[in-house]
């Protein structure tokens, strides 16, 4: 494979050396022939010159004697000189007195001496012949240049055949030399050649020598294994980006990217294959409380574990991917209806609530799923990813550690969830949050003892919001910090402002969620909002739901522990709905224990309502706790409740959220509505 | 016929002046001698008279005159008048010639060189006889000359004049002669036998 180029180089050497070489032989047998024409010139009429002196002193006597015959014979010697075609002998006074010719052809001598002749092919010498000083006559001796002529041109053709010898032999060299030269530029391009349009390292050239081509070759292949050695280094990097482009390098599962990829690939294969594909989004319950409480390194330490117990719940052909912080994605392929997935999913679900023990810390956790399917006789094409979504968030919203299947209202859902944060971020500043306060009283003697402080939300176009809308969408986006604070601050206030009456002490209740708990400030801000509005720590009852226990329970514990050393009393709010491990409870410092609503709603559905109920009363009096049951709404409901023995109860038959509690004061004040013995002692009207 | 004299006479002049005179002289022989051969027309004494100057100049004397070159003529005809004419007061290698024409026999033995002129063999022998002692060139104009014991002959041949040396007649009397005129001489040895 010689390209023109090379093709031309070849030709370029040989053209050099062929050119330098005819140059100097050219030159030095146009020298020689030059050097070698003038010098058997000079020759020539040096020994003309002699020829003639001898010549012409032989024949001074013949010419002083006028010895024609003697002088012919003098003359005759010249036969012996091959080149001398004729000699002319003139006498004193000029006139011919003999002469000689080589052969018939030669021309005559002029019969005087002054008619100088010479010939076209002749080169002629006269000298004058002297007897001492006497001048005795003159001769003329020509020769033939011809002879000279067809000498030179014979060492001329010589030169030359020699000249073309010479030239083949540099032609013949500088083939040999161009091979030399060009045939290694040859392979060298060709190895080139080989790297750049077949990308093949392998190429190398055969270095033979030490001189600048070997060296180039050399150099060449030095470069290529630089070259090769970058390339595998490229490739290496190429591919480990890739891989970590594609992996999340925590967890080392697949990254969102991946997922998006593979999710587009089974989308595809769908249209061959007849089953369905499920999409499972899982986040984490509580993993932002033991990422908060416990710190980053325990959290991913915890993310790892959940990935590994995840991993071990998936078939080989689904793909699991961790796509957030704590939120993981499966693609479930080859499912024959819906239900696979929600089985799926529960499954997961299941295996995520057994504890975690990461560094020493028993963690528990649960997780809410998401599940979205796609049958393949379905056209459409929804984003499935944001299906899953939606639907986690209503798991979230549903009361967590579930699987919720999507369906097109959760859409419409997700996107109200949107627009009710973008106005919850401002809400507070506008002034359209506000607290409500709800009585509660003490169960036997009818006695005011306290306030829950609710938090409100009136939009001015939506209205009123209800904080079982607006709540959970303050905790995922971390506007419950500044809510729970507000919130807390305005009843602290207003709390001090009660205790002017003569019923005081009245306590308020405020709720702190559980993502405010695990806050490592939260102890700080309360004694910070206490000091601020001077309000007796022991007028505050802090309300926790049991989702606090979510994650390190002996973190909690502390927490607790130093709340209730600021004076504050603590209480577990929605008791019986959540996480309701009873284990944990004598670890923990509450005082007090609110029964979720409910139950109290249920207590005429069945028997063994009633007997949880109590027991549950039961149970928190022996513990040491005032026991407060919510949600009553009815007469009977009382009834019932104060015979269980609960301590306290609170309820619309009692008492509406107000704006404004300090107006129903007196009225509270003038009528107990509860008798001692627990028995109604008067209707109250609202 | 003087022309010619003069041109023998003055040659050794300038380049310029010789080359001139070759043209006059061509053009001048062309002329004189168109109508026939040089030797048949030309005087033969006048032509005897040029050997007998060149001979002088091939010959060379162990002794005798430095500054001039006496030459004698003897014998009937007037080749000594010739002699006179021609070479008189000329210079021969340096030496002015002073012709004496029928010397006395005192002047005989200053002569350097004498002619003898158309002599019997008898008055040869007599001339001879008066220089027979000296270095005297003796020159002649029959072969019978030398055969008498004559150094030099100009003989008539055809019409050439062939020159005829006694070469023992010379070393006796010591004259040498160079060889290039012996190349073209006859040579004649003893008292007059051809060789």
């Amino acid at each position: 494979m010689i390209a023109p180029r090379f093709s031309s180089l070849r030709a370029n050497i040989i053209a050099v050396v062929v050119l330098a070489s005819s140059l100097a032989v050219g030159f030095f047998t146009a020298m020689m022939s030059y050097v070698n024409t003038r010098s058997s010139i000079a020759q020539l009429d040096s020994r003309l010159a002699t020829l003639a002196d001898v010549i012409g002193q032989n024949s001074a006597a013949a010419l002083d004697f006028r010895d024609a015959k003697a002088a012919e014979e003098v003359l005759g010697a010249l036969r012996r000189e091959p080149p001398v075609i004729s000699a002319c002998l003139y006498n004193a006074r000029a006139a011919l007195f003999s002469e000689y010719q080589r052969d018939a052809n030669v021309p005559p001598c002029s019969r005087f001496a002054a008619a100088k002749v010479t010939g076209r092919d002749g080169r002629s010498v006269t000298r004058d012949i002297l007897r001492a000083t006497d001048f005795v006559g003159s001769i003329q001796v020509t020769a033939d240049v011809r002879d000279l002529k067809s000498r030179n041109n014979r060492m001329l053709i010589v030169a030359i055949m020699m000249a073309l010898i010479s030239l083949s032999m540099a032609g013949f060299s500088g083939a040999l030399l161009q091979r030399r030269i060009s045939k290694p530029v040859t392979q060298l391009a060709s190895a080139m050649n080989q790297v750049t349009a077949d990308g093949n390292f392998e190429a190398r050239v055969a270095v033979k020598g030490n001189d600048e081509i070997a060296q180039l070759a050399a150099g060449f292949n030095r470069m290529i294994i630089e070259l090769e050695r970058r390339n595998q280094m490229a490739q290496r990097a190429e591919s480990k980006l890739l891989e970590q482009a594609r992996t999340d390098a925590l967890t080392g599962l697949p990254n969102r990217r991946y997922l998006a990829e593979r999710l587009e690939r089974e989308l595809q294969r769908l249209r061959q294959e007849k089953w369905v594909i499920g999409l499972l989004y899982i986040d984490l319950d509580g993993f932002k409380l033991v990422n908060d409480s416990l710190g980053h390194g325990v959290g991913g330490l915890l993310l790892c574990e959940v990935a590994k117990r995840l991993k071990s719940r998936v078939r080989g052909t689904d793909t699991l991917a961790r796509v957030g912080g704590d939120e993981f994605t499966v693609i479930l392929t080859g499912l024959e209806s819906n239900e696979d997935a929600v089985v799926a999913a529960n499954g997961l679900i299941e295996s995520l609530s057994r504890s975690f023990v990461i560094e020493g810390n028993e963690i528990t956790i649960g997780a809410s799923v998401g599940i979205t399917t796609r049958h393949p006789a379905v056209n459409e094409d929804p984003d499935l990813l944001m299906q899953a979504d939606s639907a986690m968030y209503a798991a979230k919203r549903s009361g967590k550690n579930r699987a919720v299947l999507f369906s097109p209202e959760l859409g419409l859902m997700a996107r109200e969830r949107l627009t009710l944060e973008r106005e919850l971020r401002g809400a507070i500043g506008r002034g359209e949050i506000y607290v409500e306060y709800q009585p509660e009283f003490n169960a036997t003697t009818g006695q005011l003892v306290r306030f829950e402080a609710l938090a409100r939300w009136k939009h001015p176009h939506l209205g009123y919001i209800s904080p079982v809308r607006f709540i959970p969408i303050a905790e995922e986006s971390g506007l419950i910090y500044g809510l729970g604070e507000y919130v807390m601050e305005q009843a602290c206030r207003e709390c001090l402002a009660w205790q002017r009456w003569p019923n005081a002490p009245i306590q308020v209740a405020v709720n702190v969620s559980a993502l405010q708990f695990a806050s490592e400030m939260i102890v700080e801000e309360i004694g910070a909002i206490l000091k601020r509005t001077g309000l007796p720590p022991e007028l505050l009852q802090v309300e926790l739901t049991e989702s606090v226990m979510i994650g390190s329970l002996d973190h909690s514990a502390q927490k607790m522990m130093r709340l209730r050393s600021l004076g504050v009393t603590l209480a577990i709010d929605d008791f019986g709905t959540g996480y309701s491990c009873l284990g944990y409870l004598p670890e923990l410092p509450f005082s007090a224990l609110k029964i979720d609503r409910s139950f109290v709603r249920n207590l005429h559905l069945s028997s063994e309502t009633a007997t949880m109920l109590h027991s549950m009363i039961e149970l928190g009096k022996k513990m040491g706790m005032r026991v407060i049951v919510e949600g009553i709404e009815e007469e009977s409901q009382l009834e019932t409740v104060a015979a269980m023995g609960a301590n306290e109860v609170q309820g619309y038959l009692l008492g509406r959220p107000s704006p404004t509690p300090r107006i129903q004061f007196a009225e509270y004040l003038e009528a107990p509505k509860l008798s001692i013995d627990g028995e109604l002692i008067e209707p109250i009207e609202f | 016929m003087g022309g010619e004299v003069n041109a023998i006479g003055t040659h050794g002049k300038s380049m310029a002046w010789r080359a001139a005179w070759r043209l006059f002289l061509a053009v001048a022989l062309m002329v004189v001698f168109s109508g026939g051969r040089l030797y048949a027309q030309e005087d033969e004494r006048a032509v005897r008279a040029a050997f007998v100057f060149n001979l002088t100049k091939y010959v060379s004397w162990p002794q005798g005159h430095r500054d001039r070159l006496v030459l004698g003529v003897t014998g009937q005809g007037n080749m000594g008048q010739v002699l006179k004419q021609v070479l008189e007061g000329k210079l021969s290698d340096g030496r002015r010639i002073d012709v004496r024409i029928h010397p006395s026999e005192v002047e005989l033995l200053d002569c350097d060189v004498l002619y003898v002129e158309e002599s019997s063999p008898a008055q040869i022998r007599a001339t001879l006889g008066h220089v027979h002692s000296r270095a005297v060139l003796t020159v002649g104009d029959t072969d019978q000359f030398t055969r008498e014991g004559g150094m030099v002959a100009l003989v008539r041949s055809g019409d050439q004049i062939e020159i005829h040396v006694n070469l023992d007649s010379l070393r006796r009397r010591q004259l040498q002669m160079s060889s290039r005129l012996l190349s073209l001489a006859v040579i004649v040895s003893g008292n007059g036998e051809l060789q």
